[in-house]
């Protein structure tokens, strides 16, 4: 469509399609790889959650705990290399913005929570897993009702209410790998079905 | 005896300043590349529909940097918002669409 888009009049069964077209047209660009970021820091998480679950079962010391700032020490530069230099967006609507802030939320709160409970060290592990699963899932729950799949939101709201209750059972040396399942459950499971959805 | 078919706004009744305001309508905001690509547009031709649907007061204009280089930010206004939805309604007029 390079010239042939002038000026001149046109029928309005033309300007109908012409309208649908357009609005598909910036849809499938929002659409497209919406998942990877979930993907990436499903990844991150997952992985630095299931070190830390080694660490602490293997070794006993709580001091492996300081691992958990990998997961932003990681997860920035790598969501920066992998998605965030093409991302420099050239539009914006509102259910992207909405998305980043849920998550840009999700990411603050969780960092807070993990320097909040330094300076409790010892018990707080067994309140701050509790604590980001249930933001966790919460946050998926809210980008699956966003993008209407309710596959993302279902896994999000099973993530949040077991993850939580679940984590009252396990012990602290467990509880990481409680984290891991549900970084792969609300993050990267909910990131595939995005990216496929696509397709 | 009046006619059924509504009066289309001759600023939108055109097609590329339908597609460029079809697109702010779905979007936030957008810059110039963006909607050159979208419509597959030249640069020429595109700065002059900004121009009238600017004029009409129906977007706004941005002009920025990102990083070092110049961009230009487009957004839809109240007035070409509603002016799109009349459009649109007016269309209806001539397709029998409730």
């Amino acid at each position: 469509m390079t010239d042939n888009m002038n000026t001149t009049d046109f029928t309005p069964e033309k300007s109908l399609q012409l309208i649908s077209e357009m609005i598909e047209k910036s849809r499938k660009d929002f659409e497209k790889d919406s998942g990877t970021p979930m993907i990436v820091w499903g990844l991150t998480v997952t992985a630095v959650s299931a070190a830390v679950a080694y660490l602490l079962m293997t070794t006993g010391n709580p001091y492996w705990n300081f691992l958990w700032f990998a997961i932003p020490a990681i997860g920035y530069p790598l969501a920066y290399f992998t998605y965030g230099k093409k991302d420099e967006k050239r539009a914006k609507n509102f259910l992207g913005t909405a998305i980043s802030g849920v998550w840009g939320t999700f990411g603050v709160l969780s960092i807070l929570i993990a320097v909040i409970a330094c300076f409790f060290f010892n018990e707080a592990i067994g309140y701050i897993t509790p604590m980001i699963i249930l933001l966790l899932g919460f946050s998926t729950t809210l980008t699956g009702l966003f993008v209407r799949n309710y596959v993302i939101s279902s896994g999000g709201f099973i993530t949040a209410v077991a993850g939580s209750v679940l984590s009252i059972a396990v012990s602290p040396e467990t509880m990481p790998l409680l984290l891991a399942g549900s970084a792969v459950i609300a993050l990267l499971i909910p990131g595939i079905i995005l990216n496929l959805r696509k397709k | 005896m009046s006619s059924p078919f509504r009066k289309l706004n001759p600023l939108l009744h055109s097609e590329l300043r339908l597609a460029i305001m079809s697109l702010l309508m779905e979007l936030d905001e957008a810059d110039f590349s963006y909607i050159k690509e979208k419509t597959g547009a030249t640069s020429g031709n595109l700065s002059i529909q900004f121009e009238k649907l600017s004029e009409a007061g129906y977007i706004e204009i941005e002009k920025g940097f990102l990083g070092k280089k110049p961009r230009t930010v487009y957004r839809i206004t109240g007035t070409g918002s509603k002016a799109f939805s009349e459009y649109v309604d007016a269309l209806k007029s001539y397709l029998n669409l409730p």
